[in-house]
C-alpha cells in the first residue's frame, strides 16, 4: 500500500468514524425527536390529521426557553398558505393543520432579531427548534406582530407585561427600578416621591402580593421606599396584574407583581457596571460546566464620604447604606430538565449618633433562598418544583438618655410548590398545583430594658389551585380556575373561583371579561408615607380574613401593528378589611387582630382606566388615565360613616414617552393626579387635662379623609447616549427628576401646642438630578 | 421629529410649572364644626364630686377666648348616682357658677359628695335651646400602689425601696427620705393591678427654678426651653401590675411628684385616640399616617370629656449624676 493509500485509507477510517459519529448523534436526536412527536401526535390527533410543525423556541446565547415568540409557517408553494402560533411559557409552539410542503418558518419576539428558516414539514408531526438572537435595537418594528399576537393569546385583564428595554427607556433617579416604573401605569399611584409602595386600584401596597422569581417578598424596599429591593440590572421582566387575577396566584386581595431576574448565560463570561450619584453596581455572568450557569449581582449605595463630610456638630446628619445581592445558578440536563438555584440578601442600615447616651440604629431587609426544578414529561407535560424560603426582619434600637427602646420583628416563610401543566392539545391547556408554606412571626418590644411584648406565631397554609385555558373557538379563549386554601390560623377553608372570558370581535378590536374571589390573610403594618419597619401580621381566629370579589371589564383595539388602545373598567366590592388601630396602648402584651385592629370593615373601589400607547418607531411610549372612587366604612371610625382612604384618587394622567436616535435616547415622563385625602382640622375646642391637671385647647379632627391635599404633578426627564469603551458597549445618562421642581404636598400638620401658628405643609422632592454610567466588560 | 418632541416638552413644562404648589395655609382649617357643646368633667374616686364646665367648639381660624364660648347657664344639669341597679337617692342639681357649673350640697344630706369606686354617675344637660347632652362614668375600684422602687440597670434585683405616704396626707418629708440619682437604676411601681382598661403617669418637677440634669450633646439652647416640668405618658396596660418610669422624662434636679390614674373607660378612650393629651405629638393630616382623627369622646349630643380616675402617688427628690 503506498503512502498516499495509506492516507486515504486512514482518512477513511476517520471519515466512516465521523459519519458513524453523527449517525449516532443523528440517531439520539431522532429518537428524542420521536418522543417529542409522539406526544405531540397523540395531542394532536384530538384535533386533525393533518401535519403539524412543533419545537421550542430558546435564546441562541442563553438557551433560555423563550415564551411569547410569534411563529408563523408560510407554505413557499402558496404564499396564501399561512398559520401561526406563539409559544408558551416554556418556550414550546405547535402549529397544526399544516398541509405537508415547505414551508418558510418566521420566528419573531421583541428584543431579538426575527429569524427566517425553511423546514420541510411531513405528516404527522414535523420537529424544528428555533434559537434566536438579541436584537440590538429594542423596539424592532418586526418583532410586534409578535408581541400582538402574544397578547392576543392573553385573555387576561390588566395585565401589564413590560421587559428589562422598555422599563430601562423610562425616566428614573439614579438608575432604573423596576417597581417606581410601574407608578407610571394607570390605575397604580405610589403613596409619596419616597415611597415605592404600590396602590394599585384603590387597594393598599399590602394587598398586592410581590414575587421574585415566583417567591414573595415581605418588603421590597431600600431607604425608606425610595428604592425597591430589585437591582433593574437582574431583572428580565415584571409582570403586573392590577386585579382579576388567575387561580395560579393567591393571597391577597388586590394585584400581583412577579418580577423575573434573567437566567445566566451559558456560553461565555459577560460583566456589566454601572455608577450613578446614588448607587454603584456590578452584574457578571458566565459558564458553570458544560451546560450550566451563574449569574451573580451586588448593588451598593456609596454615601457614607458624602453624609460625613456635611456632618458637622450643629448639623447631625445620620449614617446611611444599603446593599443587596443576588445570586443564580442555572443548569440544563441533556434531557432537558432544569435546575435553577438563585438567592437574594438585601439590608439597610440607618445610624444616627446623638451623644453618648443617645442614638437610633435601624437595620431591615429580606433574604431569599429558592430552588427549582423542571422536567418535561413530554412537550404537552410539564411539571415544575420550588422549595423556597423568604425572610423579612428589622431590628430597631433607640436609646435616649439611659432609656433603651428595641423593636424587632422577623417574618420567615418556607414553601414548597409543584405546579404541572398539560397541553390537552393547542387549544387547551390544564394547569393545577399545590403550595404549602408555614410561617413565623415574631414581635419584640422592650422598653427601658422591660420586655413589654414578645410575640410568636407559626401558621402554615396550603393552597391548591387548577386552571383551565381554553381557546374555545377560533375569537374565544376562555380561562377558568379555582384556588382552595386552608390557613391553620382559624382553621379555616376557602374556595375563590377565578374567571378570564376574551373575545376577538375583528382584527383590531378585543373584549375581555375576568373576575373572582381573593382572601388574605397576612396584614401589613406600615406607615402610609414610607416604609421602614414594616410588620406582617396573621388574620387570626379572632378576626376574619379579608376578602375581595373582582370584575373586570376591558376593551382592546390595535388599528395596526403601531398603537393599542385598552380601556378597562373594574369593580372591587371589599368585606372583612382591617386598619391599624392607632390606639392601642404601647405596653399591651397581647396581641391578636381583634386588639391589634379595628376589624370588620367594608368598603368598595370602581373606576375606568383608558391607555393608549405607540408601541414602535423611533418615538414610543403611552398615555394613560384613570378616574377612580374607592371608599372604605368600619362602624368604630369616622362614626361609621363611609371615607375615602388617603388613596383615593379621582383622575391619575401619565404620559410617558421615549425618542431613540441614533445613539441619543430622550425620555420624559409626566403624572398628575387629584391631591391625596386628609383630615382636616375643623374646630378648637378646650378640656382640663386631668393628669396634668393643665386647662388646654385642642384641635378636633373633621370627618376623616374629607379634605384633599393640592393636586399632585411632576415631570421626569432623561437623556441617554450609547458608546463603546474598550470595544464594549456603554452609555452614559443623565437624569432629572421632577425637572420643574414642584414642591407637591406630603402631609399637612396642625401645631396642636402652638394655636397662634397656622398648619404647616410638608413638601415632597425638589429636582434631582443624576448622572450615571453603565458599561459592560 | 426632534423640534416635535422637545415642543412638547417645553410645551408640557410651562403648562405644569405654571401650576403652584403654595396656598393660603387658612384653607387647613375648615369650620365645620364650630359650636359644639364641649363638656369637662373628670371625677376622682375619694375625692368630692367635680365641678364641671361646659363651652362650645371655637373656629379654628380664629383666636381661641373662653369667655365667648362659655355656655352661661342650661335648662338641666344633673348627675345621677346608680348603685345595684337603682338610682342613688335624688338627681344632683349643678347650677351655673360663673364659667363653670357646680353643685350646691343639699342641707342634711352629710355634706359634700366624695366620689364613690365602682359606681356608674349619669349625666344629663339641656341647653335652653333644646341640645341635648348625656353621658355616663363608671368609676374604677379604690387604687393603691405598695410598692416604689429602684431596680437595678438590668431589673431584676431591688436597689432602693422608697417611702410611701397617703395621696391625701403627703409631707413633705417624704422628698427628704426617697432621694434618687438620675438615671441610676429604674424606677418601678409594684402594685395589685385593679380592673381597669388602663393607667396614665402624670410626672411633676416640683421646683420651678432648679437645674437641669440632662445635657445631651445634641440639644441647642432653645430645646432646653421647650422641657415641661409637667408631663403625662399615654395610656400603660401595666398588665403584669408594674409601672417603669423612664429617665428621659425626668430632665430637672428636684423635688419630683408622679402620680399613676387607674382610668375609666371614657378617660382611657379618649387619651389614647388623642395623642396630645398624653404627651403625643401633633396631629398631622395626609400620608404621614392616620393618627389625627376624631377622639373617642363617649358624649352623647357633644364632645369633651364625662371620665373618672382612682390616683395614687409618689414623691422623690432627683440628684444630679456626681
Amino acid at each position: 500500500m503506498s503512502e498516499t493509500d495509506e492516507m486515504s485509507s486512514i482518512k477513511a477510517v476517520a471519515m466512516g468514524r465521523i459519519v458513524a459519529m453523527r449517525r449516532m448523534n443523528r440517531a439520539r436526536r431522532l429518537i428524542t425527536f420521536l418522543v417529542l412527536i409522539a406526544a405531540t401526535t397523540l395531542g394532536a390527533t384530538h384535533t386533525s390529521r393533518a401535519a403539524n410543525l412543533t419545537g421550542t423556541v430558546s435564546d441562541g446565547a442563553s438557551r433560555e426557553a423563550l415564551g411569547f415568540v410569534n411563529v408563523v409557517a408560510i407554505l413557499l408553494a402558496d404564499e396564501n398558505e399561512r398559520r401561526g402560533a406563539s409559544s408558551d411559557g416554556d418556550g414550546v409552539y405547535l402549529i397544526e393543520k399544516l398541509r405537508p410542503g415547505t414551508y418558510r418558518v418566521m420566528a419573531s419576539r421583541i428584543g431579538y432579531e426575527t429569524r427566517t428558516d425553511t423546514v420541510r414539514v411531513t405528516e404527522p408531526v414535523s420537529r424544528f427548534d428555533i434559537r434566536m438572537s438579541e436584537s440590538a435595537l429594542p423596539f424592532d418594528p418586526v418583532d410586534v406582530t409578535g408581541d400582538r399576537l402574544a397578547k392576543e393569546k392573553e385573555v387576561q385583564t390588566g395585565l401589564v407585561s413590560l421587559d428589562t428595554e422598555a422599563l430601562k427607556a423610562l425616566p428614573s433617579i439614579g438608575e432604573f427600578d423596576p417597581i417606581r416604573s410601574l407608578q407610571l401605569l394607570p390605575g397604580v399611584q405610589a403613596a409619596s416621591d419616597i415611597s415605592s409602595g404600590l396602590y394599585i386600584r384603590g387597594g393598599g401596597p399590602d394587598q398586592t402580593l410581590v414575587l421574585l422569581d415566583q417567591v414573595p417578598v415581605y418588603n421590597p424596599t431600600h431607604a425608606f421606599g425610595f428604592f425597591s429591593t430589585f437591582n433593574g440590572d437582574l431583572v428580565d421582566r415584571v409582570k403586573l396584574y392590577k386585579g382579576a387575577y388567575p387561580a395560579e396566584y393567591g393571597g391577597r386581595l388586590g394585584g400581583v407583581v412577579e418580577i423575573q431576574t434573567k437566567d445566566p448565560k451559558v456560553d461565555e463570561f459577560e460583566g456589566f457596571a454601572g455608577l450613578s450619584t446614588i448607587t454603584s453596581r456590578v452584574t457578571m455572568q458566565g459558564k458553570a460546566g458544560s451546560r450550566g450557569g451563574w449569574l451573580f449581582g451586588a448593588r451598593r449605595t456609596f454615601l457614607e464620604p458624602l453624609l460625613s463630610a456635611i456632618r458637622t456638630e450643629d448639623n447631625e446628619i445620620p449614617s446611611y447604606y444599603f446593599y443587596d445581592l443576588n445570586g443564580k445558578y442555572f443548569y440544563e440536563s441533556r434531557d432537558g430538565d432544569q435546575v435553577t438555584v438563585s438567592a437574594y440578601n438585601g439590608r439597610d442600615n440607618l445610624r444616627f449618633d446623638l451623644d453618648e447616651d443617645s442614638f437610633i440604629n435601624l437595620r431591615w431587609g429580606n433574604t431569599l433562598l429558592s430552588t427549582s426544578y423542571s422536567h418535561i414529561f413530554a412537550t404537552a407535560f410539564l411539571t415544575n418544583f420550588r422549595l423556597s424560603m423568604s425572610e423579612y426582619r428589622s431590628d430597631n434600637d433607640v436609646q435616649i438618655f439611659t432609656t433603651p427602646f428595641s423593636v424587632d420583628n422577623r417574618l420567615f416563610d418556607l414553601s414548597a410548590r409543584a405546579d404541572v401543566t398539560y397541553e390537552l392539545n393547542s387549544n387547551r391547556r390544564w394547569t393545577t398545583g399545590v403550595l404549602a408554606s408555614t410561617y413565623k412571626f415574631e414581635f419584640k418590644q422592650t422598653f427601658n430594658e422591660d420586655e413589654q411584648l414578645d410575640y410568636e406565631r407559626t401558621p402554615y397554609d396550603v393552597s391548591v389551585y387548577i386552571q383551565d385555558d381554553w381557546q374555545a373557538t377560533e375569537t374565544t379563549r376562555i380561562q377558568t380556575g379555582l384556588r382552595g386554601r386552608y390557613f391553620s390560623d382559624g382553621d379555616r377553608y376557602l374556595a375563590e373561583p377565578r374567571f378570564s372570558i376574551g373575545q376577538r370581535l375583528n382584527d383590531q378590536w378585543r373584549m375581555k371579561l375576568g373576575g373572582g374571589l381573593y382572601n388574605q390573610y397576612l396584614q401589613l403594618i406600615t406607615t402610609e408615607g414610607f416604609s421602614a419597619g414594616d410588620f406582617y401580621v396573621p388574620i387570626d381566629e379572632t378576626a376574619e380574613p379579608g376578602q375581595s370579589k373582582q370584575i373586570v371589564f376591558g376593551l382592546e383595539y390595535e388599528p395596526s401593528d403601531e398603537f393599542q388602545y385598552t380601556a378597562e373598567y373594574y369593580f372591587t366590592d371589599l368585606a372583612n378589611l382591617v386598619v391599624l388601630d392607632n390606639r392601642v396602648t404601647p405596653d399591651q402584651e397581647e396581641i391578636t387582630a381583634e386588639t391589634l385592629f379595628v376589624t370588620d370593615g367594608s368598603g368598595w373601589a370602581s373606576g375606568v382606566e383608558l391607555f393608549a400607547q405607540r408601541r414602535v418607531g423611533n418615538l414610543t411610549g403611552w398615555i394613560g388615565y384613570t378616574l377612580g372612587w374607592t371608599r372604605r366604612t368600619f362602624s368604630e371610625l369616622n362614626g361609621g360613616d363611609p371615607f375615602p382612604p388617603k388613596y383615593d384618587r379621582r383622575n391619575d394622567f401619565s404620559a410617558v414617552a421615549t425618542w431613540k436616535r441614533g445613539p441619543w435616547t430622550y425620555g420624559a415622563s409626566l403624572v398628575y393626579g387629584t391631591g391625596q385625602a386628609f383630615t382636616p382640622a375643623t374646630a378648637l375646642y378646650a378640656l382640663q387635662n386631668p393628669t396634668e391637671d393643665l386647662y388646654e385647647v385642642f384641635v378636633l379632627p373633621g370627618e376623616r379623609n374629607s379634605a384633599r391635599l393640592l393636586p399632585y404633578h411632576r415631570m421626569d426627564v432623561s437623556v441617554t447616549r450609547d458608546f463603546t469603551m474598550f470595544g464594549k458597549q456603554a452609555k452614559w445618562m443623565v437624569q432629572v427628576f421632577n425637572i420643574y421642581s414642584r414642591r407637591n404636598e406630603w402631609f399637612v400638620q396642625y401645631n396642636t401646642e402652638d394655636l397662634s401658628t397656622m398648619p404647616e405643609v410638608f413638601k415632597m422632592l425638589p429636582l434631582i438630578p443624576s448622572l450615571g454610567v453603565e458599561f459592560d466588560f | 421629529m426632534s423640534r416635535r418632541f422637545l415642543s412638547c416638552l417645553l410645551a408640557a413644562w410651562l403648562f405644569v410649572g405654571g401650576c403652584s404648589a403654595d396656598r393660603n395655609l387658612g384653607e387647613l382649617l375648615v369650620p365645620d364644626d364650630v359650636g359644639v357643646l364641649v363638656l369637662d368633667g373628670f371625677l376622682v374616686v375619694g375625692r368630692p364630686l367635680p365641678a364641671m364646665r361646659l363651652t362650645r367648639t371655637a373656629n379654628p381660624d380664629a383666636t381661641f377666648e373662653l369667655e365667648q364660648i362659655t355656655v352661661p347657664d342650661v335648662a338641666r344639669f344633673l348627675v345621677r348616682i346608680w348603685r345595684d341597679g337603682q338610682v342613688l337617692g335624688d338627681p344632683i342639681e349643678y347650677r351655673y357658677n360663673p364659667n363653670i357649673f357646680a353643685y350646691q350640697p343639699a342641707p342634711g344630706v352629710g355634706g359634700v359628695h366624695r366620689v364613690l369606686p365602682d359606681t356608674r354617675y349619669d349625666l344629663e344637660i339641656v341647653t335652653w335651646a333644646e341640645e341635648r347632652l348625656t353621658a355616663t362614668t363608671t368609676t374604677p375600684p379604690a387604687f393603691s400602689i405598695p410598692e416604689w422602687v429602684i431596680l437595678d440597670e438590668a431589673g431584676e434585683s431591688t436597689m432602693q425601696t422608697l417611702t410611701h405616704y397617703d395621696e391625701v396626707t403627703f409631707p413633705d418629708q417624704v422628698y427628704k427620705e426617697n432621694e434618687v440619682v438620675y438615671s441610676v437604676g429604674l424606677l418601678e411601681a409594684q402594685f395589685e393591678r385593679p380592673d381597669v382598661p388602663a393607667f396614665q403617669v402624670g410626672i411633676f418637677s416640683l421646683d420651678l427654678d432648679s437645674d437641669y440634669v440632662i445635657d445631651p450633646d445634641f440639644f441647642e439652647e432653645e430645646d432646653f426651653e421647650d422641657l415641661d416640668r409637667i408631663g403625662s405618658s399615654p395610656p400603660l396596660a401595666g398588665e403584669d401590675g408594674t409601672l417603669r418610669l423612664p429617665w428621659f422624662a425626668i430632665y430637672f434636679e428636684g423635688r419630683y411628684k408622679v402620680k399613676i390614674y387607674a382610668m375609666d373607660q371614657n378617660f382611657y378612650d379618649l387619651v389614647r385616640s388623642a395623642p396630645e393629651l398624653s404627651g403625643g405629638g401633633p396631629g398631622f393630616g395626609g400620608q404621614i399616617g392616620d393618627n389625627f382623627e376624631r377622639p373617642i369622646f363617649n358624649i352623647e349630643g357633644g364632645i369633651g370629656l364625662f371620665g373618672s380616675a382612682a390616683v395614687d402617688s409618689i414623691g422623690f427628690f432627683v440628684k444630679p449624676r456626681p
